[in-house]
């Protein structure tokens, strides 16, 4: 029994193991997270976290396995039973209601009343007030929900959290996969405030990197097994890294590529009111990085590129002629080929198989006479697939069967069939486990060796300075600076990315 | 049913499959493959074998009014047009849209196949081509209100369909079109080679065409990414903008086929005619989306539940049912039908995902 300072520690697990259906989502798991503190879970897609923040907050019960609160065992039957004994999770992406206001949100189901029975709309206001300036959040109770941004509707459901007082342990399931750099800075000064007030926090994440300086302590699992509990400092990210993929990570990447014609030009490129006098280059084999912050314009540039918004100024050269384009399709036939950042709504076609994901754009090259041929198009599938390491009960899958690394996959193994001269990346890892992150990497590096221009977008910094060649970096809709890769580093990239915003000023 | 509805099947499973990624297993399970396999079979034929067996239930239990040349082929001829107007609807629906103009311009179309030849007198053939060409029209106009102006297809074809109904009504002033018609109009409904009707040989000429345009041609494949997901289509350059109008225009032209046949068939042009065949027809499209290609609207699996559904009511009708049986069967089985597909939906879903968290811990 783990104690600190003769007190019970806040949370302690022992042999937790659950499994559905015979398969061990989690086995003999345990361990410890002090008061007050900042917990770091760690994990690749489908090592157990999710089930094991299901399993404290009484979602699912445990197999076998004790959860001790404070030293008291808990048995919680529902999130509802959680939340009254101080356990709460906010995900990545809360399910509010937009067209309510932030205080409505709060006591959503909870509404104080008056002694008529009526909400109580000026103490319900006063409160939410409270508990937001409680979490030092700059937030107006009665602003609508659906104008805000996730990290803010993010700080909403923490304060929800602490409507029944100080919550004991707050669960973060990935909070920082979609905030901006400025918005995982306030949510982790807010995760600071929380600590202090002797809160702890199990804070879920992909983003390795960004954890140092805010957590205390770190557990891995891996495979629904616990791997280690290290104390956070001077813990090097290397080593998280193999503890969560069980093996090195980081293979070297090929430098050796050869760098040939222009294939993709932009010149003062601008869609009114988003962005604004874009001129870039990018050479066959080359990758060239876009860098930014969440808004900056990025998607919005690569989408006018593909011919999805229609330039109000500048020129588009593909392989040095201009070329007028109203529709994607005819990007693609001059052979610009474009993934999106969001794979299941715009990248797959999910309720298709895995064959027809792959060889959609060039269904028709593959028909003779007319006629499909569906059992070459499975064979190319399944060379697509072994190539790409797509894991999958067999091609005939529906896309929406596979996890998210290899629906990644799916979607970059598409192009490997039409070779395009020009690929646009819109966040290619975004969401998807370290393992898959780095088959996708070794992808693209293949791409490009192969001649591929690469275009690629992301917010992940320490891709973007593994695989690019040249870095750009735009920040409200403008062209800030250009690095290569010799003089590129984190922390030059993100305060050229954070050039003071003209827009917020005007 | 994301073809139907534009949702899309996958909602709500991604926990399972997010888990496959990393789980260790216990033992590869064949047994996940042999479910699957059988369920496969079974969503696959099940509705095929619903008919037979309902066939032989009727036969037997009426064996001298049911199993007769008599019935069948009324039933066959009868149903020729619900055959033809469920696969005009199926069309639109594999691109996730809905035709609900069908019902009204059915009613239309037969209305000017008979006044065309009565009050014009043109030659039945011409009066033929010319009600092909007003649905070639119509599905124009369909088409561009949906994919141009970006009128969502149930509001656009009710409207075009009620306007429809309005121009028919006026048209024959609330009267019946009767009048001498030429024997080569007759003749168009006959029988062929003493056995088959002739408006069912259209239906199998219609059904192996799109079958072979939807299953083998790659304006298929276009059609259902299109239904299932526009946005993604749109950028591996398949464009709905493009694609979408000629599920309109397909319909229109099959739906004047039907309008034709109709017209041949009851020899009165009659403005109420049509909209009773509306539900009928989806309901066959939709219950068929469940068979043959579960999952997704086709062409086999809607002209079987046709068939289902019209030897389930001449059943229920010989076995002494009022007239409001069929009405109140048809309803209940579209619901039906729709639930049907949502739950094989999430049942496939959750088999798949099985099937490859199996796949991923033999790969390890």
């Amino acid at each position: 029994m783990s104690m600190q300072d003769g007190q019970p520690a806040r949370l302690h697990l022992e042999g937790i193991s659950k499994s559905f259906g015979g398969i061990h989502a989690l086995e003999g798991v345990g361990f410890t997270v002090g008061a007050g503190a900042v917990h770091a879970l760690l994990g690749e897609n489908g090592a157990g976290k999710s089930t094991l923040v299901k399993i404290l907050t009484g979602v699912h019960a445990p197999d076998s396995g004790v959860v001790l609160l404070d030293g008291m065992p808990c048995h919680f039957r529902s999130p509802m039973e959680a939340r009254r004994a101080g356990v709460v999770a906010v995900y990545q992406d809360p399910k509010v209601f937009p067209h309510l206001d932030v205080a409505e949100n709060i006591f959503m189901g909870i509404h104080p009343t008056s002694r008529l029975g009526t909400v109580d709309r000026h103490r319900m206001y006063r409160r939410a007030r409270e508990l937001l300036a409680g979490l030092g959040v700059e937030l107006d109770p009665a602003s609508l929900v659906a104008g805000l941004s996730i990290g803010e509707i993010q700080f909403v459901e923490f304060a929800r959290a602490m409507t029944e007082g100080m919550a004991r342990l707050l669960i973060l399931d990935e909070p920082t996969a979609s905030l901006t750099p400025a918005e995982t800075g306030r949510l982790f000064a807010v995760v600071r405030r929380l600590r202090a007030r002797g809160c702890s926090v199990i804070f879920i994440s992909h983003r390795i990197e960004e954890l140092s300086g805010l957590v205390d302590t770190v557990t891995v699992l891996r495979d629904g097994r616990h791997v280690a509990t290290l104390p956070a400092a001077g813990l090097a990210e290397a080593e998280v890294v193999r503890l969560m993929v069980g093996r090195e990570a980081g293979a070297p990447i090929n430098r050796a590529r050869v760098v040939g014609k222009e294939r993709l030009r932009v010149e003062r490129l601008g869609l009114a009111g988003r962005f604004d006098d874009i001129s870039f280059a990018v050479r066959a084999g080359e990758i060239v990085g876009l860098a930014g912050l969440v808004g900056a314009g990025r998607s919005e540039i690569a989408q006018t590129i593909f011919g999805v918004s229609r330039p109000s100024a500048g020129h588009v050269f593909v392989n040095g002629q201009p070329v007028h384009v109203r529709r994607p399709r005819q990007m693609l036939a001059l052979g610009v080929a474009y993934v999106p950042e969001d794979r299941d709504q715009e990248g797959l076609i999910t309720p298709l198989s895995i064959t027809h994901n792959l060889v959609l754009p060039i269904q028709r090259r593959l028909a003779r006479a007319g006629i499909l041929r569906p059992r070459f198009e499975r064979q190319l599938a399944q060379s697509v697939t072994t190539d790409l390491q797509i894991r999958s009960a067999g091609v005939d899958q529906p896309v929406a069967s596979l996890s998210g690394g290899n629906r990644q996959k799916v979607v970059l193994g598409k192009w490997l069939g039409t070779m395009p001269s020009v690929l646009i990346l819109d966040e290619p890892t975004h969401g998807i486990d370290v393992g898959a992150k780095a088959q996708v990497h070794d992808i693209i590096e293949r791409l490009a060796g192969e001649g591929m221009a690469i275009l690629m977008i992301s917010s992940d910094l320490p891709e973007l300075l593994r695989l690019a060649d040249r870095i750009l970096v735009v920040a409200d809709g403008r062209m800030i600076r250009e690095f290569a890769r010799s003089d590129a580093t984190q922390e030059a990239i993100m305060q050229a990315a954070t050039t003071p915003r003209r827009r917020a000023a005007e | 049913m994301h073809d139907a509805f534009g949702r899309k099947e996958s909602e709500g499973q991604d926990s399972p499959s997010s888990k496959a990624a990393g789980l260790p297993l216990p033992s590869p399970s064949r047994w996940v493959r042999v479910q699957s396999s059988a369920y496969d079979l079974m969503t696959t034929y099940g509705l095929a074998a619903i008919l037979v067996l309902l066939f032989v239930v009727f036969s037997l239990t009426m064996p001298d009014t049911f199993p007769t040349r008599f019935n069948i082929e009324s039933l066959i001829s009868e149903q020729a047009v619900t055959a033809l107007l469920a696969l005009a609807v199926m069309l639109p629906m594999s691109v996730g849209q809905f035709d609900l103009s069908v019902g009204y311009f059915v009613g239309l179309a037969h209305i000017l196949t008979l006044g065309l030849q009565v009050q014009f007198a043109l030659p039945w053939p011409l009066a033929c081509a010319a009600v092909i060409l007003s649905g070639v029209l119509l599905g124009i106009l369909n088409g561009w209100l949906v994919t141009r102006v970006g009128i969502d297809s149930f509001i656009a074809t009710l409207g075009t369909g009620t306007f429809v109904y309005g121009v028919a009504s006026w048209y024959t002033g609330g009267k019946q079109i009767l009048g001498n018609l030429n024997n080569g109009f007759y003749g168009i409904n006959t029988m062929i080679g003493t056995v088959v009707p002739s408006p069912a040989l259209c239906v199998v000429v219609v059904a192996i065409l799109l079958w072979i345009l939807l299953e083998y041609r790659p304006l298929g494949r276009f059609f259902y990414a299109i239904g299932a997901n526009p946005r993604a289509a749109e950028l591996v350059g398949i464009s709905p903008r493009r694609y979408i109008p000629w599920t309109f225009v397909g319909s229109g032209v099959i739906t004047a086929l039907a309008g034709i046949f109709l017209a041949s068939e009851l020899r009165v042009g009659q403005t109420s005619v049509g909209p009773d065949y509306l539900l009928p027809a989806f309901t066959g499209a939709l219950l068929g989306a469940t068979a043959i290609r579960p999952g997704r609207v086709n062409v086999w699996g809607t002209v079987i539940a046709v068939m289902l559904l019209a030897v389930i009511v001449s059943g229920l009708e010989q076995t002494g049912a009022e007239f409001f049986v069929a009405p109140l069967f048809n309803g209940l089985m579209l619901v039906t039908a729709v639930g049907l597909s949502i739950s094989m939906a999430r049942r496939r879903a959750k088999i798949a995902a099985a099937a490859n968290l199996a796949a991923g811990s033999d790969a390890r």
